[in-house]
């Protein structure tokens, strides 16, 4: 089992560091940037940033000052905003990204099991069909086609919940709902799928055959090994609500740090892009990796492989 | 079936003398009719009804798109001042925007870009996964090895954000989207070939071929690859509602195609400061881009279904 | 008075292609300790026979007839939780694929202790850990108490096999019903497996219903045999009786497909002609009549009368007619 994790966690530091250089190159590939060798900066200005970015060394040594200066934690000041830096952005305003989607997560989730659950045992039942037709729908919704449906209809038209903006809890209903629908559905499905696999495998019935209680059954030989894929698709599930929030927050005006990442980049404010794209990156690659560790020490065939 | 039995009945002679051979029911077991393999998947197909229904749906959206903008009274680039910010009426049935262009033409328009994004990024995708999974499940050994390590590594790299990174660095324009979601989401379609090829190699009927003297070439040609065509399709049909999702994602956070060039995503993201004013510039992009996700999600689901050997009948 | 008295049992499945009647009229005893085998080919209702028993029969299969007397008590009318309390208890079954059996996320321990919970001699947790031990022991399991931590994936058939009999034998059923459980095994484990079934059934005197559609593994365990066609009993008589003098074509006709060590290799392996019948709509009369080479016109109308001889039991009207009870045939 330690081996296994250690290779895992082996894999997510290349992936980590393939993504800090892909994006370190590319950031200095953006046009019109500080970077841009080509393009004409005032004489002071260009003082400040040479030392600033170290611009006047060879590019393969600012790379490796950059990752020096990632694992000590600094991700450098914003280039449009100097007086902050972005590790203050970046703990400013993930908390409200982080309290999104925790709700967001936690109705996916508890709604979504329920559901398929449910679908699963009375498989063909009304409950059923219509779970999975819904289901297929709110799949094909993305999260910035729902948001603006809810805000229309809760916000302009029935004026019961505020249009945008943060604060109460109020303001947290549609943005979650918005940013759950989507990975409800998916996790309805999973469990559905994974249920009714489960249910007809011959250790079930041979656990019935043993004179196990039904209920029994179901919880332990049934619900506990069907909701293994669902528990690991929990950590990318959380990735991809981050992702979502990129647009959902912009849709509310939420001070997250989804929102400011996209003005960054309207802004072309490169150390924040750099930044934050790094920050993401670990953090969902943090994600993967406990997604991997939950999966083996759920199912121990996968320890050994 | 009346079994009831007569004591008198029992001794007609006749009945105890042998069954002649045209007399012997049930001695044919009729199999069923016989089908080709696209055949029965067409067949079970047409049965699932929300299936079908995508598919009606589809070819209604393509028409919409390919068709639709050949019609229109409108260019989609027409601005009249005159006809600023109306709501749906029978001139314009989607209304118009901000500078007066109708909306239904840029939704039709929108359409057909949105489409072919996802439709070229699919294909892209299709392409590089087909040979790197292929090329990779059929040398297996070291080969094999090594290049599904890469697919490991890089599945571990979140993609969506080198993909913002590459488009903020090209800058937007049609070719580079569907370039960038080309080249980088083919990992699943390779992981999906790879064992597809993987199985086959072990089943019995490649083995036999092979006994027969088959060749390399014609094993693949012929046996492997039309059997792995299964998933490989569904992935496809599946693969394009997430590339005009992404292409979609990336128009509204500012990275998509550039004006007046519109696709459904920029069309719904500029819609949304006039939400209050006027809600039809969002909502009608907005829910093409989930018409057109829901039929191809129907019909990939349904076509799932209708491959899926274990669901037969 | 026996141990098991199954009395005209239908079970029938409804399917969307229409009925099967896989199990339709079908009656037969088990004493205590004694061994009966169940033979016939695939879909001819032995599987389904046993689940009937044990009522596990999944939809859309549904027992529609009969009794099922078990000491005494009709297990067609308990209710599902009076009837749990036998399962494992006082019938227990093993099932084909011990690869599938087993709980992959569970240790073998685990499904053991689980199970043992239900035996009131064993009080403490220590207790029903000791006999588990015992039990992996009896079943011929090396380092018992080693394995009791292992998962089911670290196991090969043949050892998996062995614990789903352990399981079986846990709480000392009076019958013990196998479904073809060498099957899925090769034929060096098949022996062993043979064997520790037979000494188990020996040291604990239960009573077995084995079902299986290998004819040579019956013979050297059964004490009698019942063979099955087409939802239906054909024949059933001792094991000795069986062998020797099978009356019933069908019989007849599986024993003769067995290859014999003595035969001469230029002979050709004998296949029963035709095919199994369709279940959906099977052959009218005697549902073995398009593939007997005795077939009568009788035989493909009316369903065979029982015939008792000697003990034994067939269903087939070449034997009626050869037994001269009818006037002038």
């Amino acid at each position: 089992m330690g081996r296994f994790i250690i290779r895992r966690i082996a894999l997510m530091l290349v992936a980590l560091w393939v993504v800090v250089t892909v994006t370190f190159f590319l950031a200095h590939m953006i046009p019109g940037g500080p970077f841009d060798r080509e393009k004409p900066v005032p004489e002071a200005i260009k003082k400040n940033l040479e030392e600033k970015y170290h611009l006047n060394e060879p590019l393969w040594k600012q790379y490796i000052l950059y990752l020096n200066d990632i694992l000590h934690g600094d991700l450098g000041p914003s280039f449009k905003y100097p007086d902050r830096t972005v590790n203050d952005i970046i703990s400013e305003s993930f908390p409200v990204s982080a309290e999104l989607g925790f709700w967001a997560v936690l109705i996916a989730t508890v709604v979504g099991i329920w559901l398929g659950s449910l679908s699963a045992l009375h498989q063909g039942g009304m409950i059923d069909s219509v779970s999975m037709f819904f289901a297929i729908l709110f799949i094909s919704l993305p999260s910035f086609v729902i948001a603006p449906i809810f805000q229309y209809i809760f916000g302009v038209k029935m004026h019961i919940l505020p249009v945008a903006n943060w604060g109460t809890w109020k303001h947290l209903i549609m943005p979650a709902l918005s940013l759950a629908l989507g990975p409800t559905a998916v996790i309805a499905r999973l469990t559905r799928a994974s249920m009714l696999e489960v249910l007809n495998n011959d250790y079930v019935k041979a656990a019935k055959a043993r004179g196990i209680p039904g209920l029994r059954v179901l919880i332990v030989y049934a619900l506990k090994n069907a909701l293994i894929p669902v528990v690991t698709y929990l950590f990318p599930l959380i990735a991809a609500i981050f992702t979502g929030s990129f647009v959902v927050e912009k849709i509310f005006n939420i001070p997250g740090l989804g929102r400011y990442y996209v003005t960054s980049i309207y802004n072309r404010d490169y150390t924040v892009i750099l930044g934050v794209t790094v920050f993401y990156a670990a953090f969902l690659i943090l994600m993967n990796l406990l997604a991997d560790i939950t999966y083996a020490l759920l199912d121990p065939r996968i320890r050994y492989e | 079936m009346n079994n009831a039995i007569n004591m008198e009945e029992l001794k007609d002679k006749k009945l105890w003398e042998p069954i002649p051979p045209e007399e012997k029911l049930g001695a044919e077991v009729l199999t069923a009719p016989q089908v080709t393999f696209w055949g029965d998947v067409w067949r079970r197909f047409r049965k699932n009804r929300l299936a079908v229904l995508g598919l009606v749906l589809l070819v209604i959206i393509l028409l919409f798109a390919i068709v639709g903008p050949f019609v229109s009274p409108y260019p989609y680039d027409k601005q009249d001042y005159d006809a600023i910010l109306m709501p749906p009426n029978i001139q314009h049935p989607f209304g118009t925007d901000y500078v007066g262009r109708d909306l239904f033409t840029r939704v039709m328009y929108g359409a057909r870009i949105s489409l072919a994004v996802g439709f070229l990024a699919a294909m892209v995708q299709l392409v590089i996964g087909v040979l790197y999974g292929g090329i990779s499940g059929f040398m297996g050994g070291k080969v094999d090895e090594i290049m599904m390590r890469i697919v490991d590594i890089l599945y571990a790299v979140p993609i969506l954000l080198i993909v913002i990174l590459l488009m903020v660095v090209l800058g937007p324009g049609l070719v580079n989207i569907f370039l960038a979601l080309g080249f980088f989401y083919w990992l699943g379609m390779a992981r999906i070939v790879r064992s597809q090829i993987l199985t086959l190699k072990e089943e019995e009927f490649v083995l036999a071929a092979r006994v027969l003297g088959a060749s390399t070439k014609r094993l693949l040609l012929r046996h492997l690859i039309p059997n792995a065509m299964g998933p490989v399709i569904v992935t496809v049909t599946l693969n394009i509602p997430n590339a005009i999702f992404t292409e979609a994602f990336l128009s509204y956070i500012g990275l998509g195609v550039s004006a007046p060039m519109a696709s459904l995503g920029s069309l719904a993201s500029d819609g949304v400061e006039y939400i209050r004013t006027a809600p039809w510039l969002m909502l009608f992009p907005a829910l093409t881009i989930a018409l057109i996700a829901l039929a191809f999600n129907f019909v990939g689901d349904g076509l799932r279904d209708s491959l899926d050997p274990r669901l037969r009948r | 008075m026996s141990l098991l008295e199954v009395k005209d049992l239908r079970t029938y499945f409804y399917t969307y292609a229409g009925v099967v009647k896989a199990v339709d009229g079908v009656s037969f005893t088990v004493d205590r300790g004694e061994v009966l085998g169940i033979v016939g080919e695939s879909g001819s209702g032995k599987s389904v026979t046993a689940r009937s028993i044990m009522r596990l029969v999944d939809a859309p299969g549904k027992i529609v007839g009969g009794e099922i007397l078990f000491d005494g008590v009709n297990l067609l009318a308990l209710s599902e939780k009076e009837m749990n309390a036998y399962r494992g208890k006082r019938i227990a079954m093993v099932f084909q694929d011990p690869m599938t059996s087993l709980n992959p996320t569970l240790t073998v321990g685990f499904h053991m202790m689980e199970l043992l919970k239900r035996d009131p001699s064993l009080k403490t947790k220590k207790e029903r850990w000791e006999k588990a031990v015992k039990l992996l022991q009896d079943v011929g399991i090396p380092e018992p108490e080693k394995r009791l931590t292992q998962y089911p994936y670290q196991f090969s058939g043949g050892m998996r096999q062995r614990v789903m009999i352990a399981l079986a034998i846990a709480l000392n059923p009076d019958l013990l019903i196998m479904d073809e459980p060498t099957t899925a095994l090769d034929v060096t484990v098949q022996a062993q497996i043979m064997e520790l079934v037979k000494r188990i059934q020996e040291e604990y005197h239960m009573a077995v219903i084995f079902i299986t559609h290998d004819l040579g593994v019956i013979a050297g365990f059964a004490d009698r045999v019942m063979v099955m066609y087409a939802g239906k009993k054909v024949e059933e008589a001792d094991v000795f009786t069986i062998f020797d003098d099978p009356l019933h074509p069908y019989t007849s006709a599986l024993l003769s497909a067995v290859p014999k060590l003595d035969m001469d290799r230029s002979q050709r392996l004998y296949a029963i002609p035709g095919s199994p019948p369709n279940m959906i709509s099977p052959p009218p009369g005697c549902a073995f009549h398009p593939r007997c080479p005795y077939a009568m016109r009788i035989c493909a109308m009316k369903q065979p009368l029982l015939a008792e001889i000697d003990g034994r039991e067939v269903y087939c009207w070449k034997v009626i007619k050869e037994m001269g009870v009818v006037e002038g045939v």
